[in-house]
């Protein structure tokens, strides 16, 4: 059953294709349940429908960036990546004017930045699949990475932070999921 | 009764709106809910609740998730934003606003009366 409208949805992006054949399999199914054979369920299911093809264009198109033609980026991802590209640009612009850069501080510093941002990305996927258990098993790590990475940081590592922030950044992170989750920022707040 | 199609666009984000006020729902629930509660007056074609659900989760009113239905698909489902409260009580108040003046306009004229 999983494939009786592969024809009719080939070419589309995969959840729009995913979407629409729900839908269709739950018609089909209807059509089944109250008597009709399968030839007559699937005509009717489609019939049901309307222009499927020109719903599924208008689907794609919005789930489609219009410059790019690639799959658009959630509001949410783009408030988040930009708060924490900012985030990182004021930890680099502090690391510059407090203490010699070296590689080892840049890239130490980067990498802390972007594995809060991976994880507070991550935590927005697995909200979206509704997940909770595998967010929480996320967390429990973030917060053993961030006690490990404390320890580390002992070790003389110079930063424009101390490593033992790392667990407060990855909560921020996860606080900025929760609050982006509402879409945007002024929609969070005014 | 068939309800004309401009009618069905228009009323089409606050029915959604409410419906997801009772929790969340996927679209072919959605179209059985609309036809369930209309007693099979209001019967949208299947193909236009999809743009709108797209529309209105690009808008930030509604949110999506991906789940399994019971037989194991995967589905979308969708709920209300909590942003969505202001939208919906917009929505709510402009409709009262149009049923009041449609049974004022069709009330009986006095030489009927």
């Amino acid at each position: 059953m999983q494939t009786r409208f592969e024809a009719e949805l080939a070419g589309l992006p995969p959840e729009v294709a995913a979407e629409l054949e729900d839908h269709l399999l739950s018609r089909l199914e209807g059509h089944m349940a109250a008597g009709c054979d399968e030839a007559e369920a699937r005509r009717r299911t489609l019939e049901d429908f309307g222009d499927l093809s020109h719903v599924a264009g208008q689907m794609t198109r919005m789930t489609l960036d219009p410059v790019w033609g690639r799959r658009r980026v959630p509001r949410a991802v783009r408030w988040l990546v930009g708060v924490w590209a900012g985030f990182g640009v004021a930890c680099l612009g502090r690391l510059c004017t407090h203490v010699e850069p070296t590689y080892v501080t840049i890239g130490t510093c980067l990498v802390v930045g972007l594995t809060s941002c991976a994880m507070a990305l991550g935590l927005l996927r697995l909200r979206e699949m509704g997940r909770r258990w595998m967010m929480g098993y996320l967390a429990g790590v973030a917060v053993v990475m961030g006690l490990s990475a404390f320890a580390a940081g002992q070790g003389g590592v110079v930063l424009p932070f101390a490593v033992g922030w790392f667990p407060v950044l990855f909560l921020l992170a996860a606080v900025s999921v929760w609050v982006l989750n509402l879409r945007s920022v002024r929609e969070s707040f005014f | 009764m068939k309800i004309s199609k401009d009618l069905v666009a228009a009323s089409a984000t606050p029915i959604i709106l409410g419906l997801l006020r009772g929790g969340e729902s996927y679209g072919y629930a959605i179209i059985q809910k609309v036809r369930e509660l209309s007693n099979d007056e209001v019967v949208w074609t299947d193909g236009m609740l999809y743009p709108i659900l797209h529309r209105l989760e690009e808008q930030g009113l509604i949110v999506a998730r991906w789940g399994e239905s019971e037989t194991g698909r995967k589905r979308k489902y969708y709920q209300l934003a909590p942003s969505a409260d202001v939208a919906l009580r917009e929505e709510r108040r402009q409709w009262e606003t149009i049923q009041f003046l449609m049974a004022r306009i069709f009330e009986p004229l006095p030489s009927q009366a």
